[in-house]
């Protein structure tokens, strides 16, 4: 055939004598092709020779023996999930947001299965770093030995099966994100390990890997890392000194926090009130403690040692340098710390603060500082001040009212569940207007999954305010733009409430069409999760 | 339930994906009344915007609806078919209600009209005279089609190949463009493929020169059709264009009566047209059968093939020295789903011998369906994925996406349902235990 081709290609008019020679041949094909009537034209003869010669080789077509089959995948330790929970993750699959899939990746996790191997592909095809951890775990044995065969790019649920060796080269030569995943699983593992990785390539990261990789210590923040941290405040880039200053900011017992809270005791004094008699007595007793006074002195002038902690000189535009430097030294000192140097409890002090001209500032030094560590108590206080106290009509700029609502968000974060239940609880009662933020906000102040009796009060909350949506004609801003997300948040044992209420909503006349869609399409997703609770245990079976 | 599909298998039904979104949220919801099926149909009462009463056609999934959609199959079907896939233990076997009786009762009917209706056609008187003339017509164009297409293969080879390498030319598609004029549309089809094959690949004119002359053999055998045997003149009929009628083939190709396994299916859009080739495997007979729908535009296809199902059929194949093409002329029994029947060969030897059988009866055989028994996953570190049998034999996968196969197989044995086209195996489907794994779209 070859000969045929190459005949072929230069063509029978440049050479004749080519392609007559490539007619011959001693295969046994070659014997149809001699064959050929010498009357035939040459072209044709040709042509018809390689039709013979294609149809010898692809008749004769021998297979291959030389190919070894792969290793077979180990046999499972966990069981594979039934045949209709299959079903039902091949529809999440398609879903967005994942976190019903992520909900029921859990499930299945927490009940010991995997998932089935005909999902492996288009689970690894999702590429979404929310539901990889997860899914590393319900892939299998099938799974793990299918990334180990294919070159596709499903770094981002690979890394917690890696071996220390394997894990150093990616913490080598990897890409960020691989690293950041690397990073996180060591410092879990092996803290130790995971300090000295990082002090050894410290130098050579650029400053927005660093940033990313001081998150990375945030996320696991232990005594041992102040050292690295303090090293860190050395830095040239005034963000990463900033992150690191905030990370030590949490560790009280570091040099670097007594230094930060030695700064702020210089701009903070307080003076207990000045009659201890009979009448402060009854007063504390019914929790009316009478307020002493604040003492704010904002530094008068900028000190350069205060760079080395990421305090920028300059403010945001908008606001004023002292009261800038004042909210930043604040803001690296854990509130907890006022409450014992000045020996009285949180609500006091704030009611102190608010008396004093730089009232905001210090409630925003304070409240970054309780949202760092996570100080609910004074979360608490300081939130219920922000909301009652400082009104937003005070704030006569502009972004001072953008900061309250995004100060009161903040510390939702940093108050106990039961504080951010009670007051979005509270909050619903409010008339919209007199509601710091808006509806989507609410729902998402407590974090998924609710309690089951924080859904059944919400439930309870939004179920005449939504009767109301449904039937006018009109209602911008109103429960039914987030129901979906309501339906995303509610604990399982409010699934019958949800569809009850929905049910009868939708028998609400003259609704408009578009409204029962949204409640048709609240019901739907709430039907999906029942579906996912009961088809998936969520607990291993027993024996 | 009679027959239990997959999701999946209700989903190949879909006529496009927002039908599918829709049937799924309705198999869902709780718009349902009155579900129940018997023997033959599958029904139920979804009220949407009224209340429309859905009915399905176990035997051939034929559906009908009462909304207004153009949709076939609507998404109530969908809904009502997704329903019982997912939970076929909540549909209620009870006594049709006459809404679905008369429904089936009237399909009976229609088919025993269009029966009727065929046998009027072929009773009919027809003008033979002016059939003559017309076929006369057309093999003198058919002729004189040819005639041009030899003579600009000679040029072809007389000026090189190396010529058509320089530039991508339109001269292919010109003289494609010429044989459809010339009313032999199949070789027209053939000659257009050919252009198409990539010139980047380092065997491309190895490629091209084999299948020009395969093309030149298909003139050859055309210009001396008459000393050919009667099977092999209708298959070099067909390959240069002439079409049979169903009646055609019914009344002369060769019945096998089977349950048929749907092996794999594959939707290849061309233009304007949709062609479906469906796969199938008789479990007694052993044979093969391919069936081709064709549809315009988003058009549906009028038949209902679900890979991974049972249909008991009387299989008409078109008359041919290698029987592949065929149609369903009667389905006898309602689908069932596999459950792990064994079938198809027990390696690639044999379907080696099957392909070396089918090219010597007929030599321009394309693609040999083959589904084979036991074999791994199996790489080559030149060459990529294989599949590796019992006896160690190994043949080539195309270069795709193989993920699917992998997972299921895990590296253990597993059934394959594949088309051999000479060189690579193109994967239709994957069958471990008893469960089918489509892979082909």
């Amino acid at each position: 055939m070859q000969s045929l081709v190459e005949a072929a290609l230069v063509g029978t008019a440049r050479q004749p004598d080519r392609a007559r020679s490539a007619l011959e041949g001693d295969q046994p094909v070659d014997e149809v092709v001699t064959a050929l009537d010498e009357s035939v034209a040459l072209e044709r003869r040709v042509l018809l020779a390689a039709a013979a010669h294609d149809l010898y080789a692809r008749a004769g077509r021998m297979p291959r023996t030389d190919v070894e089959a792969v290793r077979a995948a180990s046999a499972e330790t966990r069981p594979s999930c039934p045949a209709s929970v299959a079903t039902l993750l091949g529809e999440l699959l398609v879903m967005r947001p994942r976190t019903l899939l992520a909900e029921a990746l859990g499930r299945l996790d927490a009940a010991g299965m995997i998932v089935p191997p005909s999902l492996l592909p288009d689970l690894f095809d999702l590429r979404d770093p929310s539901v990889g951890a997860l899914l590393s775990r319900v892939i299998g044995e099938r799974g793990r030995w299918l990334l180990s065969l294919v070159d596709d790019d499903a770094d981002w649920l690979r890394h917690d099966a890696l071996d220390p060796a394997e894990a150093l080269r990616v913490w080598e030569e990897g890409s960020l994100p691989r690293r950041l995943a690397v990073l996180r699983a060591r410092r879990l593992a092996e803290p130790e390990v995971a300090r000295a990785w990082l002090a050894a390539s410290w130098a050579t990261e650029s400053a927005e890997h660093r940033t990313q990789l001081l998150a990375v210590i945030g996320e696991s923040l232990e005594p041992a890392d102040a050292p690295f941290l303090e090293s860190a405040l050395a830095d040239r880039s005034a963000n990463v000194r900033a992150v690191a200053a905030r990370l030590l900011a949490r560790l009280p017992s570091s040099e670097a926090a007594l230094r930060f809270a030695e700064r702020a005791d210089a701009m903070l004094d307080y003076d207990a009130p000045s009659a201890p008699g009979i009448h402060a007595k009854v007063q504390k007793a019914v929790g009316l403690a009478r307020a002493g006074t604040l003492h704010v002195r904002p530094p008068e002038r900028w000190d350069a040692a205060w760079e080395r902690d990421g305090i920028t000189a300059k403010p945001q535009k908008g606001t004023g340098e002292r009261a800038h430097w004042l909210t930043e030294a604040l803001a690296l000192v854990a509130p907890e710390h006022w409450s014992q140097r000045f020996g009285t409890d949180a609500r006091t002090l704030i009611r102190a603060a608010l008396e004093s001209e730089w009232a905001t500032t210090v409630l925003h030094g304070w409240s970054r500082g309780a949202i760092a560590v996570k100080d609910h108590v004074w979360a608490a206080a300081l939130w219920d001040a922000w909301l009652d106290d400082v009104k937003s009509g005070e704030a006569t700029a502009r972004h001072e009212s953008t900061t309250r609502a995004t100060v009161l968000i903040a510390l939702y974060r940093a108050l106990s569940a039961a504080d951010a239940e009670a007051r979005t609880l509270a909050l619903m009662h409010r008339p919209a207007t007199d509601r710091p933020f808006g509806l989507s906000m609410l729902v998402d102040a407590v974090a998924a999954p609710w309690t089951a009796e924080y859904s059944r009060r919400f439930l309870d909350e939004i179920a005449s305010p939504l009767a109301v949506a449904v039937g006018a004609q009109w209602a911008p801003g109103t429960w039914l733009e987030v129901l979906e997300a309501v339906a995303m948040r509610l604990a399982p044992t409010s699934f019958a409430a949800a569809l009850a209420l929905a049910h009868r909503l939708a028998t609400i006349e003259n609704a408009p069409p578009s409204h029962l869609r949204e409640l048709e399409g609240f019901a739907a997703l709430v039907r999906l999760r029942q579906r996912i609770h009961e088809e998936i245990p969520g607990e291993p079976a027993r024996r | 339930m009679p027959l239990s599909l997959t999701v999946d298998q209700v989903a190949s039904l879909a006529p496009d994906a927002a039908s599918l979104a829709a049937g799924k949220k309705l198999a869902a919801g709780r718009d349902w009344s009155n579900v129940g099926y018997d023997e033959r149909a599958l029904w139920g009462e979804c009220k949407g915007s009224a209340l429309y009463q859905v009915r399905v056609d176990l035997s051939d999934l034929a559906a009908k609806c009462s909304c207004p959609s153009r949709k076939f199959p609507c998404k109530h079907a969908l809904g009502l078919l997704l329903k019982a896939a997912a939970n076929p233990a909540a549909v209620a076997t009870v006594d049709a209600p006459d809404w679905v009786a008369d429904w089936l009762a009237r399909r009976g009917a229609a088919a025993e009209q269009k029966e009727k209706k065929k046998a009027d056609v072929a009773n009919a008187p027809v003008d033979e005279q002016a059939q003559a003339r017309r076929a006369q017509q057309r093999a003198k164009r058919v002729d004189e089609g040819i005639a041009a297409l030899d003579l600009w293969l000679a040029d072809m080879l007389r000026n090189g190949l190396g010529t058509l390498a320089e530039h991508h030319d339109q001269s292919w598609e010109r003289q494609a463009a010429r044989l459809v004029d010339a009313q032999a549309p199949a070789l027209a089809t053939r000659v257009r493929r050919i252009g198409d094959i990539p010139r980047s690949t380092p065997d491309w004119t190895r490629r091209v020169l084999g299948e020009l002359g395969r093309v030149a053999l298909l003139t050859e055998a055309y210009s001396r059709i008459d000393t050919l045997d009667d099977a092999l003149r209708d298959d070099v009929r067909a390959l240069v264009g002439w079409s049979l009628k169903d009646e055609e083939v019914i009344a002369r190709g060769s019945a096998v009566d089977d349950r048929w396994l749907v092996i794999g299916q594959r939707v290849e859009d061309d233009d304007r047209l949709r062609v479906q080739r469906t796969w199938l495997l008789g479990l007694e007979s052993e044979r093969y059968a391919l069936v081709l729908q064709f549809a315009a535009g988003s058009a549906p296809f009028t038949e209902s093939f679900v890979p991974g199902t049972l249909l008991r059929a009387r299989v008409r194949y078109w008359p041919s020295a290698h029987a592949s093409r065929a149609l369903v002329e009667e389905r006898l029994g309602h689908l069932e789903p596999w459950t792990g029947q064994s079938t198809g060969y027990s390696g690639f030897d044999a379907l080696l011998e099957a392909t070396t059988a089918a090219l010597g009866a007929q030599p321009w055989v394309e693609r040999v369906p083959c589904v084979v028994r036991d074999v791994r996953p199996a790489r080559h570190a030149a060459t990529g994925w294989h599949l590796v049998d019992a006896a160690g034999c190994a043949l080539p996968l195309a270069a795709r996406d193989h993920r699917r196969l992998l997972a299921v197989s895990g590296g253990h044995p597993v059934h394959v349902a594949a088309e051999w086209d000479g060189d690579v195996l193109l994967p239709l489907a994957v069958m471990s235990g008893n469960s089918f794994e489509r892979l082909s779209a």
